[in-house]
């Protein structure tokens, strides 16, 4: 029994980078295996996520972003399925996790928020039902939870049943959380009675209400219009500093990003192409697809009016990938290395800043040879 | 919510008197009369009409016929024991009864071997159970009545001698097995596939999804998320369906000898008598009228979005 627990103890340990990570995704693949055939969704990312950490993934429509959130919570739908790869939350390899164990722990550990609102709740019950039943189905009482952890003594009765009329409060106390007035009166209501802006709060309020490590937001602001987008964009913020838990934030949008986030993903065809530190990319972009996104962005700060650059061509057929570097037929600095092999994602100017570009991987490879030559000098 | 309920309740009277009219003047519209017989002669025939009131012009009958129906009374037969009313042979003798609780029966039967059998094949989409239930249903709704029930009576009295086969009054548990298993067999099939479509449609919706997110257990997305949102379409056919069902099958009934209500929508037209054709047909218009009514109710209830009092009635 002894060895058995110093395994356990040890055992997240052994796994890399482990001080704070919560969320290691290594070389993630997921395809849909269609009848016309396999479409590579998600072809080989890696990513970490530290706790209290926001990340954000922009890409446009196909890029992968969505499938790839899919994936780590196993919403993945036939034809779509996981083909390699791992991803470790808190140490636990969750593509290894059964049925019942995943089913513990979505809406628990990690909860998922959704594009459009008003298709996202059940239109046939009420706001309170909804939001009920996402402590009801963890069985899971928060505050005795909290108190127990803290006294050892009822260690024994961690998981105390939560009885309704505990969960309603608790659930008032999360509408109210999210900015929803009238909270009590709300709870009776139906979806259709909520505009789109509430109806999103409601959503957060429920993913929220079992306390999860993880949210992920898959373009949450995408359906409403640009005020409610910002209202929701703060209260998000705002969420993340009063409980302190990471999020995933899927977006196009890049001045979302801009408002939200610690560090960045950019995704293209189901390749991260450019990850770091959101100052970072937006100020230093390293890859030629990043600068095409932020050239197209059009920009409030800038005084001249320039037209906006567009990024040329058409987003990969991925029925039918080009070989090579994904957005090589787009890029503006294809080389003939770019038409065969796709750059490996390697580090740009430290700080976590990396890029898969070749014209990178030549740069490093120019420093490293003259670093070379230095230390020979 | 009254008005609502008095508007219905107007337009289902409005529908019936118009059931009646049409009924009654297509019926009087074919040529000859009911006491038309090969040795009959033309005194007879003219004896009996003006017994029974039928010399006089047809609105006029009409008329009177309505005047008797507003009183409660749906005249008497032409054609059996003489004198014998149609409100009694409807109610009192228990001919509707039978048939309403073999009806009755049959629904719920049909109701719980259908839905869940359509949740389980949805479900499973493209696996075997899901083609083994899509051929069975289809199987299912393409036989006619009268295979089903001789099949049954072929398996489980000939064969095996389980049940006896005549039924008769029903008077105990064993003689509702068999017609209420010929009577539920279409309904069912048509539920299960009703119910596959439908939930195939809900289970793509983006609130499923949600409640996947949200960690709920398949059963509970199935049967509280998806199933009440499918149940509008099994709705619509439960409505009509129960008119139809309690009201009697005319070849379950003949074939497993039930002294039900069926028989009597069928030999009262052969008959031409009259007052039976009018008794039946407005009392299948009026349960059809219910549960229409009953109908918009449950979906109100299913679904809350659906708001009775507004639009047309």
């Amino acid at each position: 029994m002894e060895v058995k627990s110093e395994k356990n103890i040890s055992a997240p340990e052994s796994t890399p980078a482990n001080d704070d990570v919560l969320l290691d995704v290594k070389d993630l693949r997921v395809s849909f295996f269609t009848p016309v055939g396999e479409v590579k969704a998600v072809d080989g990312i890696s990513y970490s996520l530290k706790s209290n950490e926001v990340m954000g993934i922009v890409g446009e429509s196909g890029s992968g972003k969505s499938v790839e959130a899919y994936a780590i919570m196993g919403l993945l739908q036939s034809p779509g399925k996981v083909i390699g790869g791992t991803v470790h939350f808190e140490g636990d390899n969750v593509l290894d996790y059964d049925k019942k164990q995943y089913t513990a722990f979505r809406g628990n550990k990690i909860s998922m928020i959704f594009q459009n609102p008003m298709t996202c709740l059940n239109p046939v019950y009420t706001i309170g039902d909804q939001l009920m039943e996402a402590l009801t189905c963890h069985n899971k009482d928060i505050e005795k939870d909290e108190k127990a952890e803290n006294n050892a003594k009822d260690e024994g009765k961690k998981k105390t049943e939560i009885t309704k009329e505990e969960a309603w409060k608790r659930a008032v106390e999360m509408l109210e959380f999210v900015g929803i007035n009238n909270a009590e009166r709300r709870m009776k209501q139906y979806p259709h009675e909520f505009s789109g802006g509430m109806r999103q709060r409601a959503m957060i309020a429920m993913a929220l209400i079992c306390k999860p490590k993880l949210l992920i937001a898959d373009e949450p602001t995408t359906a409403l219009d640009v005020t409610i987008q910002a209202q929701i964009i703060d209260l998000m913020k705002h969420l993340q500093e009063e409980t302190g838990m990471s999020i995933i934030f899927i977006t196009h949008n890049l001045g979302v990003v801009a408002e939200i986030c610690d560090k960045v993903s950019v995704m293209y065809a189901g390749h991260i192409m450019e990850q770091g530190p959101v100052n970072e990319i937006f100020y230093n972009p390293a890859h030629p697809y990043t600068q095409g996104l932020l050239a197209s962005m059009p920009r409030l700060d800038e005084e001249t009016h320039e037209r906006l650059i567009p990024i040329e061509g058409t987003p990969v057929d991925l029925l039918d990938p080009p070989t090579g570097c994904s957005f090589g037929p787009r890029c503006e600095h294809c080389m003939k290395i770019c038409t065969s092999k796709m750059p490996p994602l390697i580090d740009v100017d430290g700080e976590g800043h990396k890029a898969a570009c070749w014209l990178h991987v030549k740069n490093a490879f120019a420093n490293k040879s003259k670093e070379g030559a230095q230390t020979n000098e | 919510m009254l008005t609502y309920i008095l508007k219905r309740v107007g337009s289902a009277l409005l529908t019936l008197f118009i059931v009646a009219v049409i009924t009654f003047f297509l019926m009087n519209a074919v040529p000859g009369s009911p006491f038309m017989t090969e040795k009959s002669t033309p005194e007879q025939i003219a004896r009996a009409n003006e017994k029974y009131g039928l010399d006089k012009p047809v609105p006029v009958q009409f008329f009177n016929y309505m005047k008797n129906l507003v009183q409660g009374d749906m005249g008497v037969s032409l054609k059996m024991q003489e004198g014998t009313r149609v409100t009694e042979l409807l109610f009192q003798q228990g001919k509707f009864g039978i048939s309403c609780r073999l009806g009755v029966c049959a629904l719920i039967l049909a109701v719980i071997v259908g839905i869940p059998l359509g949740c389980l094949a949805a479900y499973n989409r493209g696996r075997f159970i899901d083609s083994v239930i899509r051929v069975l249903t289809t199987v299912g709704v393409a036989i006619p009545g009268f295979v089903v029930a001789a099949l049954l009576l072929l398996v489980f009295c000939n064969k095996l001698g389980w049940f006896s086969t005549i039924s008769g009054s029903l008077l105990d548990f064993k003689s509702y097995v068999l017609p209420v298993m010929a009577l539920a067999f279409y309904p069912s099939c048509h539920i299960a596939k009703l119910t596959r479509t439908s939930m195939l449609d809900v289970i793509n919706q983006d609130y499923i999804r949600t409640a996947r997110a949200k960690g709920l257990h398949t059963k509970r997305i199935i049967f509280k998320h998806a199933l009440r949102n499918s149940l509008i379409p099994v709705i619509t056919y439960l409505g009509p369906l129960t008119a139809y069902i309690i009201t009697g099958g005319f070849v379950v009934e003949q074939t497993f000898q039930i002294p039900g209500l069926g028989k009597y929508f069928i030999e009262s037209i052969l008959n031409r008598d009259y007052p039976i054709i009018m008794g039946t047909t407005i009392l299948l218009a009026a349960l059809i009228v219910i549960m229409n009514l009953i109908v918009d109710i449950a979906y109100k209830i299913v679904d809350p979005r659906i708001t009775l009092t507004k639009g047309d009635v």
